[in-house]
């Protein structure tokens, strides 16, 4: 008996099971439907990237065309809102959005994308805690909810589906009769099991593999090739865990039900409650920082900063250039003065957050090596991450809109402080934010441990069950 | 033998009942994976209401003492100018109800802190779950979601065999030629498994009840009890009868479980996120970009406060001056500049909350598309009743924004009204308040929607936790007839 033989057999099984079939083709229909939504979210994202862009185009133009009429001898069109002022082309008025593409498998993993923003308004004000405020208008039940994607049905579905496949691939063997009946034949008990195994585990992970590569190749996100190679090995991990697992169960001698009732038990406790429970551990023994502390500690700093002067004085006659009026006019150090305040604020704020922020940063860790306890979260940690819609790549984003402010304050601060006007002339100058994309190799050193981790889990539970079916005679 | 255990029983079917719902509780009792299920869900849930509560506890007690860091910083501000303090602006934390430890409900995903100020409506930003990792998506454990997750597989373990066990084992026939009619079975298993369920949600119950009294919150956290103590029995209930429903149909246990197993994966884990992606796709929210635009969009049509020459705003100069008599407002009794500001607040105000409020009815769309969801998944109709009972759901943040927003522009105009009547129009902004002026201005203080709002609020969760209850018991009464039948002809495997 060829491992042919059993394939053929097994396909004719398969075919006449009519529960598995309609199994098989509700996980196909969830898998497109799951694609689907990834495919939307990403549209959406792309086009308010896209949007954004164009308004940075349109504010640079709108300048432009300003500054051309007031060369030319015209008046400024708002006195309150001149493109001359640093503090207007500079401003929140004058804001550049910087933007992050979303990641080059959105389509697959949504992850933390729907809760970590994609865009900041970057001005001379941006300090740290307009980095972390951004005026949020998502409907928090769908938040909570979080999304029917790809990550979803593979995380949560697709154990289900191989349990499904092969709770029972030695036991109904025996219960039907046929065990002794293949076992009389030279062959081992081992071969057998590995061959039904390998044609169930082509089934089900050829099929979410397929959805994922058509769906991406069809939406053109297949330019990162070594992005998508990790998603489809934490994909082909996280299933043969489980189908290992099934496997072991079944060396186990019992009955069917008893093993479908021990590994629905055990899909629940990884999956489900573990996770859950990790989670309020984690509150527990690692409390993240405060946020409310930090928001009151960065606005008592900022009020320190300005006690003798107005707070945030640049803003607020931004905001208020009828209040300035002849301020500027009378006193030619008003600027200079006003964003002396204004970094020093910043500075404050700065202070206040790297020490929230390293705390933070600090308990996060402790909490991420919890994910080890669960394949679950190992297999979503390391496709989100390689979805590029993990937190890592968004914290790489943030650095680098830090990087950008500075870039773009360096740019606006010394005519503040010169007490210079704008030209047409510097408009081509001011900085743009251009978007430098982690290197696909971090992903892949991230990842590594936990992808590490997940296969010799595989390894393990699967060589349990080698020799677990080596002890199996066909008279048990 | 019935006779010497029940003697007084007169009516023979309860006797029936209750002999069927002991034998159930016996089988239970014996069966050590069951025994075990029961400890981990009764341990799981202590645990959880022990570890949300030291959380939130933590969590208000901050808030409470920031709160008061806020307003002792606001009133001990010096001697400044109105618009000066406009700008300086206040901030208010919301607080989560005393229930939150037990259904934090859509807490952690909508912000925590509300910085209100002049001419803008903030949003409300810091929400928990984004400064946490990406794990926090499989979900915190609460008790919320051992009573309305994991409770209903337990009672799925235990009950799975309770009636197609009966006929496996041949006993059914035993049963019912002991005289015991098909509705005196599957009511006394209902009874039994119904226990254990009790059994579980009870200690959880009683847990949450011991920290809720010693939160002090009196009478108002005695009715959202009884209100989720209902929720959560009408619930459960209707997994018992699902359970016991599904098992008398069912010729082999294996097959009753598979199929219990599958309706609780379907009902419990995939219906929310399908409902949810269902809704935002229906009714697609801008993203804060668009949201933003749209305002600025609103705004620019109406006039623009700071600039002294806006149609709108020279109208009204012509108004005032009218109304005083007076050729120049550097004449007028009162400070233009306040006036300005005030009826600049006054329209900004509105637009804002007119988008406000387009934005809030898309989310309400949403919401709706997800209650009719819930006729389909009792579990997003018992999470959502839960919600409302803890006082967690979207109506509990939605009324702090409002409220903050009301309070905002109270404040605002208030000292906009400072403004007009107590600074001279000359030499505007070198005049100052008094410092005991701050002291008089009114603390933010919220209240949270009532129970009964957010319960008629909520008909479709309150008629599909209904139809939960009475859809398996409809099932079972029809279905009785056939119960010695099932698994002879083949039906039911």
């Amino acid at each position: 008996m060829t491992a042919r033989t059993v394939l053929r057999k097994e396909w004719r099984l398969l075919r006449a099971d009519r529960a598995l079939r309609i199994a098989l083709g509700l996980f196909g229909v969830l898998l497109v439907y799951a694609l689907a939504n990834g495919v939307v979210w990403t549209r959406f994202q792309e086009r308010n990237i896209e949007s954004a862009q164009t308004q940075n185009v349109e504010r640079a133009a709108g300048f432009a065309e300003e500054l051309a009429h007031i060369e030319a001898g015209g008046e400024p069109a708002s006195q309150f809102a001149d493109p001359r002022s640093p503090f207007v082309m500079g401003g929140s008025s004058g804001s550049h959005t910087a933007t992050l593409e979303p990641g080059p498998l959105s389509v697959l993993a949504v992850g933390q994308s729907d809760l970590l923003p994609y865009y900041y308004d970057v001005n001379i004000y941006t300090n740290e805690s307009t980095l972390q405020q951004n005026g949020e208008v998502e409907n928090p039940v769908n938040l909570m909810a979080g999304r029917f994607d790809l990550t979803f049905v593979v995380v949560y579905l697709l154990p289900l589906l191989v349990l499904a496949l092969s709770f029972n691939v030695l036991s109904a063997e025996r219960e039907r009769g046929t065990l002794a009946l293949t076992l009389s034949q030279p062959v081992r008990v081992r071969s057998i099991v590995a061959a039904k195994l390998a044609f169930r585990a082509m089934l089900a992970v050829g099929l979410v593999l397929a959805v994922a590569v058509v769906g991406l190749l069809a939406t053109g996100g297949a330019g990162s090739p070594g992005r998508m190679l990790l998603w489809c090995g934490a994909v082909v991990a996280y299933a043969l865990f489980w189908f290992a697992l099934a496997a072991w169960v079944n060396t186990l001698r019992r009955t069917s039900a008893w093993n479908a009732t021990v590994l629905v038990g055990a899909w629940l406790v990884l999956v489900v409650v573990l996770p859950a429970a990790i989670n309020i551990a984690a509150d527990l023994l690692h409390p993240l920082p405060s946020r409310v502390e930090m928001i009151t500690v960065q606005r008592e700093a900022s009020n320190e900063a300005v006690n003798s002067r107005s707070e945030l004085l640049a803003r607020y006659l931004e905001d208020h250039p009828e209040m300035a009026e002849g301020v500027v006019a009378d006193d030619p150090g008003f600027g200079a003065l006003s964003w002396a305040a204004t970094d020093a604020v910043n500075q404050q704020v700065e202070v206040v957050t790297a020490e929230h922020d390293a705390r933070r940063a600090e308990q996060i860790r402790l909490v991420r090596r919890y994910r080890y306890l669960s394949p679950a979260l190992l297999a979503q940690d390391v496709i989100i991450d390689a979805a590029g819609t993990g937190d890592a790549r968004y914290a790489h984003f943030r650095d680098q809109v830090r990087v950008f402010a500075e870039e773009w304050r360096e740019f606006f601060v010394p005519a503040i402080l010169a007490d210079e006007q704008m030209t047409a002339s510097v408009l081509p100058q001011v900085p743009t934010y251009r978007a430098v994309e982690e290197d696909p190799g971090d992903a892949a050193r991230r990842t590594a441990a936990p992808l590490t981790v997940l296969g010799g889990l595989v390894l393990l539970v699967g060589m349990g069950a080698g020799v677990g079916l080596g002890r199996v005679r066909g008279a048990d | 033998m019935l006779g010497r255990l029940y003697p007084r029983a007169a009516n023979v079917g309860l006797r029936n009942t209750l002999l069927v719902s002991r034998r159930q509780i016996g089988t239970m009792r014996d069966d050590r994976y069951v025994l075990f299920l029961l400890a981990l869900v009764v341990s799981l849930g202590v645990v959880s209401v022990l570890g949300a509560r030291h959380h939130t506890a933590s969590e208000a007690e901050q808030r409470a003492r920031y709160q008061a860091l806020v307003e002792r910083q606001w009133a001990e501000q010096p001697d400044r100018h109105p618009h000066r303090v406009i700008h300086y602006g206040f901030l208010v934390f919301r607080e989560e109800a005393p229930l939150a430890f037990f259904d934090p409900g859509v807490g952690p995903y909508a912000g925590t802190s509300l910085f209100l100020e002049g001419h803008r409506q903030n949003a409300a930003s810091f929400g928990d779950a984004r400064h946490a990792t990406g794990m926090l998506r499989f979900g915190r454990l609460t008790p919320a979601t051992v009573l309305g997750l994991l409770l209903p597989l337990l009672v799925v373990a235990a009950g799975f065999a309770s009636v197609s066990g009966e006929r496996e084992r041949g006993t059914l026939r035993l049963l019912l030629a002991q005289g015991a009619t098909p509705g005196q079975i599957m009511g006394g298993k209902v009874l039994g498994i119904g226990a254990l369920a009790l059994a579980a949600a009870l200690p959880i119950g009683l847990v949450t009840a011991t920290f809720a009294a010693v939160g002090g919150e009196g009478q108002t956290s005695v009715t959202r009890l009884l209100a989720l103590a209902a929720g959560y029995v009408a619930y459960l209930t209707g997994w018992v009868l699902l359970t016991v429903w599904v098992s008398s149909r069912r010729a082999s246990s294996r097959a009753a479980l598979v199929q219990l197993v599958a309706i609780w994966v379907a009902l419990c884990v995939a219906a929310p996120r399908l409902g949810a992606s269902l809704a935002a796709t229906l009714h697609p929210i801008p993203s804060r970009a668009q949201f933003t635009a749209q305002v600025e969009e609103a705004q620019r049509g109406v006039g623009d406060s700071h600039n002294p020459d806006d149609p709108f705003f020279s109208a009204l100069r012509d108004e005032y001056l009218a109304r005083y008599e007076v050729d120049s407002v550097e004449e007028l009794p009162i400070n233009w500049g306040g006036v300005v500001s005030r009826e600049g607040e006054e329209v900004t105000s509105r637009i804002n909350e007119e988008q406000r409020q387009e934005l809030l009815a898309a989310h309400r769309r949403q919401d709706g598309v997800l209650a009719w969801f819930g006729l389909l998944s009792p579990y997003l109709a018992a999470r959502d009743l839960s919600m409302a009972a803890a006082g967690t759901g979207t109506e509990a943040v939605e009324a702090f924004r409002a409220q903050a927003e009301a309070h905002r522009y109270d404040i605002i105009q208030r000292l906009n009204d400072l403004h007009v009547h107590e600074i001279r129009y000359e030499n505007d902004r070198a005049q100052r308040i008094a410092r005991q002026e701050w002291t008089r201005f009114p603390v933010f203080q919220p209240n949270s929607p009532s129970l009964r709002r957010a319960l008629t609020d909520r008909p479709q969760s309150l008629t599909a936790l209904g139809l939960w209850i009475v859809v398996p018991l409809a099932g079972l009464g029809l279905g009785r007839r056939q119960l010695p039948r099932v698994g002879v002809d083949g039906s039911g495997s």
